[in-house]
């Protein structure tokens, strides 16, 4: 099931929003919000619930032991672990039973296949195709599997710090894990940012109004700006050739499909979560008008990038360590999280692009670029930002390279690319990217805009929910792309 | 010690600027109100409509949740009434087509899948047949993207009772008439990137391959396509048919030609693509069409009819059905079974199924055969068409050793 479908916004959540605010007490709202969570979850396949299950109840359990000093007790301790105090042996491997289990999930479920493929390429680049492992089974990816586990966790390693306390709910818990506005495709929710709200939150007709309008302007840039743009990209990322016009329309086409369709997924999860009393943290913060890439990842994804700084890069030592150590650290961290995208050497290869240009910005030192004028800054990160999305596109790397040269002219395009001119141009694609370039670089965040959300606002926020509604119902089935991560 | 601080700061931010809106009760009411109404009155239309809502899913399997999640969504009014109305002015204003159809220049529609099989990475590329076995939905049969063994299978078991093959893929109408769509100068025939290599190996395996794409770019005074269906004209499909017929008369048995004879009519339709962008009933957007075929009756005037006991059997889809069934909306009596009979001057017999080009027709022999009617006693040469863009979407599945 995904936000942007008949499904969903017609039954599901009416029918959800219903049963939710009939009850009561705030256990009542949980366990609607946790069951409707897993039937929003299990929709894609049932089977996946359990893994989410098991999973969730390994941590439950492992973080109660971690608080009650090696012992098992189904009660919330009254104070976190001290921080940065002594772990008894039970605590470590309660900690280790969590990372074994999140990531070994993780592991299996993203690389199994990966990593035959790679071996069997190996053998068979070795002459030693005899040894190959053909007749193995493939696993399917579950929806969601990188958001949640990491949400996980984030929760056990806390409690392990004495950054936060343990839960004695464990409808609680599994309410946390599987909240489906931010499940399958983030933002990563620490469980440090809503432990409070958990316990206690409010309920208005402000916060609901908020929810809905964000809501439905993230549903209009996902179906009226992300879904066009990915068409045009889909053409040319299709296509066997291009000519050079093409590849860059349908680069820049990608850019906005990508941004559109993650940052109108997180204001449709904010929303949702606002409708339900929570208050999750922003995941955008307009990263396309970035003046280095270091100012990127300081705008894209944040639930990701601060995940991966406080778990990964700090715990490594950070900047700490010496200049080379923190160069290492760098791009330890960007190539796991190229890789946490995706199963494939493309997003290894464009996490090592990031960590290159991340390490060059920073043996340059701030200001490296101060002498380009601001629009040139901004037009230089995008056009680098643009270049990556090659990799994360492309369907493997003979085909990244193979757009590359269609990019620079490399390659000579065969007749048929020409076809591509009769669906790339046509004034509806022309149209949607149009807007989507003028929302990006001139219209204010929909986080900023609906803090204050006048009479005209809200009227704004009505005719994008109709008009976004109205788009939906043509363009059939249409996932978000970071569900596949 | 790790600070607090980074996440804790996102924390506080989304409080402070999440937790206060400054909004009136009123408005916020109002709009709370309005999104609820919005979002239930589809429900509510689809009931005060008396419109049928699908049966509950009958298992939690995948297949099934898909099925109904589908059916409510094709079930609604908002897909039956408003979207009709919403693809009107989309096509008309913005020119954009839908999930099927490509709209082209001069009111020229394209079928997608086509247009994106001459595009695309050729079709026996390893890894694009590599991706094509191994994606589809977990609840569906796994296709066999690669049709050589097909072809080869159906050559072998015709080639036990000494009958040959011919390959006709006809070309996709983007490749005939590219300046429909594009915008830039493109000298026809298009073709994807692994013809020459399937007509290398056609080649090397001894089945022949009569390949139309260049007959029918040749420079012609009408187009050899309809506007705005997926199908050839009248006029081509016949230039075809009469090639084809000069090829295989050599081999077949020399005897006493048949005395068919034609008859010219005119025929309206709307094309298939226009029905495919479901536009509301009487847009003007894509009238009709008139052709002029050219019907094959005996000498009695009965309309011509396929005979089991002819040499020659035609395999095909609907590129042979067309001006022959009147499913298709363009008459009957003039498809290419019938012209090719006509130019031979012999019988012909035909199992023509529309739609599954790659494997339709071929399981239709197949059943046949396993029910003991023998459709290729007396044959000669089996002729197969099928729409080009099977090579590239189509599900090649191999019948065992029998067609």
């Amino acid at each position: 099931m995904v936000f942007s479908s008949h499904l969903f916004l017609f039954f599901f959540l009416p029918l959800f929003l219903a049963l939710y605010y009939a009850m009561p007490a705030r256990a009542g709202r949980h366990l609607v919000l946790t069951l409707a969570s897993y039937a929003f979850y299990g929709w894609a396949n049932p089977w996946f619930t359990l893994l989410m299950l098991g999973s969730t109840t390994i941590d439950y359990l492992a973080a109660l032991v971690m608080s009650h000093q090696g012992r098992l007790r189904f009660r919330a301790p009254a104070e976190p672990l001290a921080a940065g105090g002594p772990r008894s042996r039970a605590q470590k491997i309660a900690l280790v039973v969590s990372l074994c289990g999140n990531l070994g999930l993780l592991g299996f479920f993203k690389y199994f296949n990966f990593a035959v493929d790679n071996y069997n390429g190996l053998v068979e680049l070795l002459g030693m195709s005899d040894l190959g492992w053909r007749e193995v089974l493939r696993v399917t990816l579950p929806l969601g599997i990188s958001f949640y586990t990491f949400q996980s966790l984030s929760y056990t390693i806390d409690v392990y710090r004495g950054e936060t306390r343990a839960l004695g709910s464990f409808l609680d818990f599994a309410c946390y894990v599987s909240m489906f506005p931010q499940l399958v495709a983030g933002p990563i929710v620490r469980f440090s940012e809503i432990a409070d709200q958990l316990a206690s939150r409010t309920h208005t007709v402000e916060k609901f109004a908020r929810g809905g309008s964000l809501l439905a302007l993230g549903l209009a840039k996902k179906v009226l700006l992300a879904n066009p743009c990915g068409a045009i990209a889909d053409a040319t990322f299709g296509a066997a050739s291009l000519a050079p016009l093409d590849a860059w329309l349908g680069l820049a086409a990608y850019a906005f499909q990508i941004y559109f369709d993650f940052s109108g997924y997180s204001d449709m999860a904010v929303g949702l979560g606002l409708m339900l009393g929570f208050m999750f943290a922003k995941n955008f913060d307009s990263p396309y008008r970035a003046q280095s890439i270091t100012e990127f990842w300081r705008r894209w994804h944040l639930s990701l990038s601060t995940w991966l700084r406080d778990y990964l890069y700090i715990p490594l030592g950070g900047s700490r360590k010496g200049e080379a150590r923190t160069y290492v650290n760098l791009a330890l961290v960007m190539l796991l999280g190229g890789l946490w995208h995706g199963a494939a050497w493309n997003f290894f290869l464009w996490g090592a692009f990031h960590g290159v240009l991340l390490a060059a910005e920073r043996k340059l030192g701030p200001g490296w670029n101060a002498l380009l004028p601001r629009p040139l800054r901004i037009a230089a990160t995008f056009l680098l930002v643009n270049l990556s999305w090659v990799l994360f596109r492309a369907r493997d790397l003979p085909a990244a390279v193979d757009y590359f040269r269609a990019l620079f002219g490399v390659a000579e395009p065969s007749a048929a690319s020409s076809l591509l001119s009769g669906i790339l141009y046509q004034p509806y694609s022309l149209l949607c990217f149009g807007v989507a370039a003028l929302v990006t670089w001139t219209a204010p965040q929909a986080w900023d805009w609906t803090r204050r959300l006048t009479v005209p606002r809200l009227a704004a926020c009505a005719a994008s929910l109709l008009l976004a509604l109205v788009a939906m119902e043509t363009q059939g089935y249409n996932p978000f792309i970071y569900f596949i991560f | 010690m790790t600070s607090p601080g980074p996440y804790l700061h996102r924390e506080l931010q989304a409080k402070r600027e999440l937790g206060t809106t400054a909004v009136r009760p009123a408005a916020a009411a109002l709009f709370s109100g309005f999104f609820l109404g919005l979002l239930l009155a589809v429900p509510a239309l689809q009931l005060a409509l008396d419109r049928s809502f699908p049966s509950l899913p009958q298992g939690l399997d995948r297949g099934s949740l898909h099925q109904f999640e589908t059916t409510l969504e094709e079930q609604s009014w908002v897909v039956a009434d408003l979207l009709p109305q919403v693809q009107q002015v989309l096509t008309s204003v913005l020119g954009q087509g839908n999930l099927q159809v490509y709209v082209g220049r001069d009111g020229w529609l394209f079928l997608r899948p086509g247009v994106d099989a001459l595009t695309g990475p050729g079709f026996l590329d390893p890894a694009v047949l590599e991706r094509r076995r191994r994606g589809g939905e977990g609840w569906t049969v796994p296709v066999q993207p690669d049709p050589r063994p097909a072809f080869a299978a159906l050559h072998r078991a015709l080639a036990a009772r000494g009958i040959r093959l011919v390959v006709l893929p006809v070309p996709d109408k983007a490749a005939i008439h590219p300046e429909k769509l594009a915008r830039r100068a493109v000298e026809a025939p298009l073709g994807n990137p692994s013809r020459p290599e399937l007509a290398r190996w056609l080649d090397q395996q001894g089945i022949g391959l009569f390949d139309p794409a260049p007959l029918l770019a040749a420079p012609a005074a009408a187009p050899r396509y309809l506007a705005t269906d997926t199908h050839w004209t009248p006029e081509a499909l016949d230039r075809v048919a009469r090639a084809l017929a000069r090829d295989l008369a050599p081999l077949l048995v020399q005897g006493p030609r048949v005395g068919w004879h034609e008859r010219e009519e005119e025929v309206s339709g709307q094309g298939d693509l226009a029905r495919m962008l479901e536009l509301p009933p009487g847009s003007p957007l894509y009238p009709e069409q008139t052709v002029t075929v050219k019907r094959v009756l005996a000498g009695d005037g009965s309309p011509w009819r396929p005979d089991p006991r002819a040499e020659l059997l035609l395999l095909g889809d609907s590129f042979s059905n067309v001006f022959s069934r009147e499913d298709l909306g363009w008459g009957t009596g003039a498809g290419l079974a019938e012209r090719l009979s006509f130019h031979l001057g012999r019988p012909v017999d035909r199992i023509a199924v529309n739609a599954g080009g790659a494997h339709a027709s071929r399981e239709a022999l197949a059943r046949d055969l396993a029910s003991g009617r023998d459709r290729l006693a007396g044959k000669r040469v089996v002729v197969y068409e099928f729409a080009d863009r099977e090579l590239a979407i189509g599900d090649w599945r191999v019948l065992g050793e029998s067609p």
